[in-house]
Formats: C-alpha cells, structure tokens, sequence
C-alpha cells in the first residue's frame, strides 16, 4: 500500500461532508467499543487488518524489556485506557508517531533515537493518546471518506509500508496531507500530552528541547522540498512554542526527566539505532541529529556517538568531511562506549594519511572484534602495512 | 513502449528489482489475464497428476470491500466474514461431492511467528502462487519451463502443514473483491496496479493453488480475473467455488 | 499476499506487453563462457534471461523465488540500480561513487535494496573476490520481505574502467537458497571481465 502517487489520484475526488460527520464527537470512555454497524465499526475493522498485518511484520521490534519500559511510560499517560492499547515500535529511522482509533499506537524507533529521556517520550505518547481519547481519527476519517487512501496512508505510518528507507521521506510528506488533523485537533491532543505530563510530574521543559531538536533537523537539510519530520505535524515551531508558554504558565511545575529509566531501556539498541539512521542516506540531517545527540549523550556512550558522527561525515564525503571524520574516530577511541569499528576507521584513517599507527589500530580492531565480517579485507591492509615497514 | 516517468515511479513502488524490469506503462493488463489459467501438473511419466489422498481446506484470504461514490473502497467486515464462512463451504461440499477425503478446515492461528517454519511455508505459498500466476498465461511460459505443465514446489518444509492438518494436499485461496451499491464497478485496475495496491475496481481476483504435502508440489493451479458469483450470499458463494474449483484434477 | 499479488499481475502483463524478447525471456542453457554485457560466466543451471539495456534479470522459477541480477557500469553519480542521478537538489541516495571501499560498495547495494523494501537487511561475509584480471569483493547477507518470507543473498562487484559492475542472486531461505547456492556460487567465482 503506498501514499505518493496514490493519493495524488485519491485526491481527485470531491469532499463529500454529510451532515452526520459535522455532528461532534464525544470523548471515548475506557473499554468502549463502537456500535456495530456504524461508520465506526467498519474503521476498526480495517484499522484490525491493519494491525494484523503490524504484528507479523518483519520490521516490528519485539525486544521484551524495551516494550516493556515504553508500555510503562504509555501506562503514565493512558491511565484507565492503558488496557484499550497495544504499542508497535516499528524500526524504521525516522521521528514518528501515530495513532489508529482501534488503539493500536505505533512508534517509529526513529523517535525513540531522537527522544533523550522519559519526559519527552511521556509527551510523545501522551499526545498520541490524546488523539485516541478524542476520536480524532473517527472525525478525519469521516471528514474525508476515503479511506481506501486514508488506510494506504495509515499503513505508511504503521510500518512504512510500501516504500524502502529512502524512499519513505518522499511518501511521508503525502501522507502527512492526508493525516493533517486540523490545527485546533493538534492543539487538543498537544493539550493533552502537557496534562499528562504534569500529572505524572515530568518537567514539561523537556518537551520544548525535544522540538527545538526536530526543528534544527528540519533545518539542516538545505535541498529538495522540506519533509515535515513529524510528518502529520507541520508545524513544530508553533508546537514548541504553544509548548514553552504552557510550561511557563504551568501552576505545578514538575521537574522529572527520568533519564537514567530511559537511557538504561534504550542503550542496548542505540548502536543499531544509529546504524539504520546511516541507511537513509541522508547524511546533513544525520550529522545534525548526532551531532545533538552527542552533545546532550551520557558519559558512557560519547564513544559511540563520536563515532557515529564521523560515520555519517566519512559517507557523506563532501569537502574536508573525510578529514573531519578522521578526528571524529580519533576522539572516539580514546572515549568510553566506543564500538570495535571505531578503531578500524581510526586505523583507515591513519592510513590513508601515510601515519605508521594505523597497523596498530586495525590489529586492536581485530582483537576487540574476532569475528569481524570485513577480517579478510583489513587483514589484505595490514599485510600491506607491514611490507611496507 | 511509454516514456520513462512512468517506469521510474513504477519502479519506487513495485519493490524489488522486479521493478528493473518494468518497461512498459499499463493498457488494460488484466485483458491478458482474462480468463481462466487452470493448470495441472504431470507425474513421472507425464499423465496429468490426479488427486489421491485426503484434502484441507487452508483458511481462505478473502476481502470483501464496497466501491465508494468516489471510486475509494472500503473493507467491509460482514461481507468478508460470511464469505470466509460460506466459500470453503461450498469447496467442501463439491469436495465431498466428488468423493474426496478431506480433513477439518485449517485456520491460520493468529499468533503464528512469521518466521516459524510454517509462517515461512505459507509466505513461501504466496510466492510460489505468484511466479505461477506470472508465468503460465500463454507467451508468458518461462524459458526454464517451456514444454512443462506445471513445474513448481514448496520444497520439503511443507511437511508442517502435514503434521498439523493431517492432510496430503492443502487447497490455498486468495480473492479480492468489491461491491459498489448498485452493482459491480468499472474496471480501474490500472491505476491501482501502477501503485501496488490491492486489487479492486469491482472485478473479482482469484487465486487457489493445490500443494501435495508429501512432496511440495504445487499440483494445481487456477488464477481468475472475472465477473463470477456475489461472495456475499451462499448462491453467489457456490457459483465462486464452481469457478475457482473448475479443473481441480479429482 | 496480495502485495505480491499486485506486483506479480504488474510483472506478468508488463512482460506480455514488451516488445523485443519473449516475456518468459530467454533460456540459457548450463554451459561456460555466456556473455554478460563485459562479463562472461559458467553456470551449471539452465536460466531463463531478461535483457535490458545495462541490466539483466535471470530466473529459474520466477523472481520472487530466485533473482540474479547483473547491473553493468553504474557510473559515478549514478543510483547503484541505474534509477536515478544524483543531483544537488537530490544528494540523498544509493549514489556509487569512484573508489569506495569494499565494505562501502556493499553499504551502497545494500541501501539500494532497503530502498526498495527489503527489511532487516544484514551481511555477512565480506571477502575480497578476483573476476578475471579485476579484483574486486564477494558478500552475503540476509533479509525480510516486507510480506516476511526470509530470503538469503550472495554478492559480488568490482570497480572497472571507472565503473561499478555488480551482479547478485536472491532466494527465499525456505528451500530455495539451499537447492541452488552451490551451483550459484561457483557461477559467481567462475565471472570474470573480457574487455
């Protein structure tokens, strides 16, 4: 199922808005069902298929401890509805979120990179919450009543499906027209993420660092149509805004980040994290976000980061990036947390600028990494090295 | 041959470098599929294979949607429940009808691991059912196969079906199709083809595929693209199954 | 299935209606020393071949059951499956690029398939490789189609006259893989260049 093209067509079609769909839509209660035979009922049932389809994806992750800790967090916020939802973290690279109105949340590992701690992913959720406990999706869906094209669109968002890594940000920002809630539904459910977090005592500062983030990124890649990185919602800056007076204005003023929960559930998964980030190609918003990242990272994970930085340099590669990287990976082997593979690039570093150190660093990165995939090539390199001494 | 826009965008969408291939914009594809493509395979000696053995009927992928003013579908939940009830009732009464032995129905569980053997060896159906589907209309026959009836497996995996339906052979079913209020729509398959969406339009596809679950053969096959029985209700059901079962080798 | 479906039905008619070749493409009898654009290989396997203009697809079963691929010259700046260009306005892509890295050609084929969909792709395995008289590197890796049936892969490429030249086989790992590997392997070890 794909949105682009497909809802280019889709959008050919005249607004239909009976009367019925003008009507208001009263809050869900916790444990409600639809009536059967309702406009309703029938959205559930595909929004069923959909998430059907979710649970055998290939590209759900099922890690038990880290469902664990973000069912948790989501628990905080949905309270009495928490047993009314199912949360999917999809692996896929980008900052996303969505909600069906059948319950099924879903959470694009994305996010959970880009989130630094538990107050900004309780708002994340909490806003996604907001949206199921408002109906907004039931009130989209019969505004448009396309829903051939709305699923197509929600199926991106639930698990990219239909289009690869790349691919996807061309598709997220169609999409993104199709799922725009109006502003005023955004503000509800933004309304709603700022009272959970409050509620749960979490510092609602966290929140506006969390767009100031998704901005900067927004910001960083200069070229082609800007891609709404949190494709249903345009509108960060006036999000982070709306956010900062809230927070000022608050009348409790929680202070709760919870950073080392956050840190201690998703440290196992940032190296892959930051692999798949790598994998989108796209390299100014990479260097941007890590370089974030890194800034703000624990002690303990510099290392990884640093290196990770010189990873999306060395590949973008353009001017003096390979020169930049070179002592990105320099810094990085003398941090904690750096993986195996940042002695191999130091050591490629090293030896592509003529530097006698090389073949000590690419032997550390043997001896760190026995079962390295690429052992036959760096073995070729310092064979090389040592003739030549 | 249509300009290269169109194969680029086809390109982005139909996954795989299946996509490479793809040269020529749409005209009406399924016209070439438009008829019944019923194979049967050929034993040893090349007499066409005959059913011998007890048959289950795997839980048949049916959906059911309704054509939209608009021309947008949507899923409809009952219609697809009461043809996912009424179609492998009506194959079962033509199979008894025809003597065949036949074991319980199969129900895909829910909670089957997509990457259990069994989750492989039904995707692995999907794709075997596919590249059938691709190459046996006519001028399409692939090189490899020019000359056989139907030459495909699913390997000797399928021996986990055998254990838990204690069947030879499992019938697999897969149709789409779609109601407008007032009857069936025009035909738009080109469109929705062009973007790997479902099929729809208000034309019924169908594919079934017969497995021997000693050896993995694919012994039978039938894909159809046309006007046939309204899933819907129990007449339109038993005219599906006459079609889609036309040929089963009993 | 019905993805599968839908691309099926698009491959079969879009194959009816080409012109120039039989749509079933064609065969290619086991043998040694079959041309490939600036390669030439032994196969122990009969094929049936698609040709195109810097690309041809090979099958035994159909391509969603077993995919050799030989994509001749990308040039740099050139998308590492020939769909597109790098352009300023688009930098980000599988773009190949004179002299990578093995391990950097690898990541540019490999990002080349998550583009189109593939999932949880992973490799394995990366050796240096001779094709003839060029040297250039061997892979495998692992991956999901969307649809979840696992499928295993082996690689190889080589940079020549400026250009990038890769060929690769794909199968579901659900018999498949195993039925043909062996015989695959030795026709990818047995390519080399003919200038």
């Amino acid at each position: 199922m794909n949105a682009g093209p497909a809802l280019a067509l889709t959008l050919a079609f005249s607004l239909l808005l009976s009367p019925a769909s003008l009507a208001t839509v009263a809050s869900s209660r916790p444990s409600d069902r639809p009536v059967e035979g309702t406009d309703e009922a029938e959205l559930w049932y595909a929004m069923e298929r959909i998430e059907r389809d979710l649970q055998h994806s290939p590209l759900v992750t099922r890690d038990p401890a880290l469902n664990a800790y973000a069912r948790d967090v989501l628990c905080k916020v949905a309270r009495e509805y928490c047993g009314d939802l199912r949360l999917y973290l999809v692996d896929l690279p980008y900052f996303n979120a969505s909600m069906a109105p059948n319950g099924a949340m879903i959470l694009w590992t994305g996010s959970l990179l880009r989130i630094q701690n538990e107050a900004q992913l309780a708002l994340v959720l909490g806003h996604e919450f907001g949206h199921y406990r408002e109906r907004h999706t039931l009130q989209q869906w019969r505004k448009l009543k396309r829903s051939s094209a709305f699923l197509s669109t929600f199926s991106v968002f639930a698990s990219g499906a239909g289009v690869g890594v790349v691919g996807m940000a061309a598709s997220l920002a169609g999409a993104a027209n199709m799922m725009k809630f109006s502003r005023e539904k955004e503000r509800e459910a933004d309304k709603i993420g700022f009272e959970q977090l409050q509620d749960n005592g979490y510092d609602p500062n966290a929140g506006v660092e969390l767009w100031e983030g998704m901005l900067r990124e927004e910001n960083a890649r200069d070229y082609g149509k800007p891609i709404p990185v949190f494709s249903s919602h345009p509108q960060t800056r006036e999000r982070r805004d709306d956010l900062r007076v809230a927070a000022a204005a608050a009348a409790k003023q929680g202070d709760q980040l919870h950073l080392a929960p956050y840190r201690q559930a998703t440290r196992p998964f940032l190296k892959h994290w930051l692999e798949n980030e790598l994998t989108r190609r796209m390299f100014a918003s990479s260097i941007r976000v890590i370089g974030d990242l890194r800034e703000t990272s624990a002690s303990e994970d510099a290392g990884l980061f640093t290196f990770f930085l010189g990873e999306a340099y060395r590949r973008r590669n353009k001017a003096d990036d390979r020169l930049q990287a070179a002592r990105l990976y320099a810094e990085a082997v003398n941090q904690p947390g750096a993986p195996p593979e940042a002695w191999r690039e130091h050591g490629l570093a090293l030896r592509e600028a003529g530097q006698p150190a090389a073949a000590a660093a690419l032997h550390h990165y043997l001896e760190l990494a026995p079962g390295a995939d690429d052992r036959a090539f760096i073995a070729v390199y310092l064979a090389e090295l040592e003739a030549r001494r | 041959m249509k300009p290269d826009s169109k194969l680029r965008r086809l390109r982005k969408f139909a996954g795989g470098a299946v996509a490479l291939l793809i040269a020529a914009a749409l005209v009406a594809p399924l016209q070439v599929l438009a008829y019944n493509q019923n194979r049967v395979a050929t034993d040893a000696s090349g007499r066409p294979v005959r059913i011998s053995g007890s048959v289950v009927v795997i839980e048949p992928d049916i959906e059911l949607s309704e054509v939209l003013a608009g021309g947008a579908e949507e899923p409809r939940r009952q219609w697809t429940e009461a043809a996912r009830r009424l179609y492998p009732a009506e194959v079962q009464r033509r199979l008894s009808a025809a003597g065949i032995e036949q074991q319980p129905d199969y129900d895909i569980p829910h909670d089957l691991p997509a990457d259990s053997r069994l989750g492989q060896i039904i995707r692995l159906n999907e794709a075997v059912s596919v590249s059938v589907m691709a190459y046996t209309s006519p001028g399409n026959e692939l090189a490899t196969k020019r000359g056989k009836r139907l030459d495909w497996t699913l390997g000797p995996g399928v021996d986990e079906l055998r254990k838990v339906t204690g069947a030879d052979y499992a019938l697999f079913t897969y149709v789409r199709d779609s109601y407008t209020s007032g009857g069936r729509a025009a035909l738009r398959i080109a469109t929705l083809l062009l973007f790997g969406g479902d099929i729809g339009g208000g034309r019924q596809v169908g594919v079934t595929t017969l497995v021997d679950l000693r050896t993995g053969q694919v012994v039978w096959f039938n894909f159809l693209a046309k006007q046939s029985g309204d899933l819907r209700d129990a007449q339109g059901a038993a005219e599906t199954a006459q079609r889609m079962l036309k040929g089963l080798p009993l | 299935m019905m993805r599968f479906l839908a691309r099926a039905l698009l491959l079969a008619a879009t194959i009816a209606l080409a012109s120039c070749a039989s749509p079933g493409g064609r065969l290619v009898s086991a043998g040694s020393g079959v041309a490939v654009f600036e390669l030439q290989l032994d196969t122990s396997l009969d094929w049936a071949r698609i040709k195109r203009a810097r690309i041809e697809l090979w099958t035994i079963d159909g391509l969603p059951l077993n995919e050799f691929v030989v994509v001749s010259r990308v040039r740099p700046g050139e998308h590492v499956f020939l769909a597109a260009r790098e352009r300023q306005r688009r930098p980000d892509g599988p773009w190949y690029r004179q002299g990578m890295r093995p391990d950097e050609i690898r990541d540019v084929i490999l990002d080349g398939l998550r583009q189109q969909g593939w999932a949880n792709v992973s490799a394995s395995n990366l050796r240096p490789a001779r094709f003839g008289s060029v040297t250039g590197l061997r892979f495998d890796a692992r991956l999901t189609h969307r649809n979840g049936l696992l499928y295993q892969a082996t690689f190889a490429a080589a940079e020549h006259g400026g250009r990038l030249t890769h060929f690769f086989w794909i199968a579901p790992s659900e018999y498949y893989y195993g039925r043909d590997i062996a015989a695959v392997d030795r026709m990818l070890d047995s390519a080399r260049f003919v200038d």
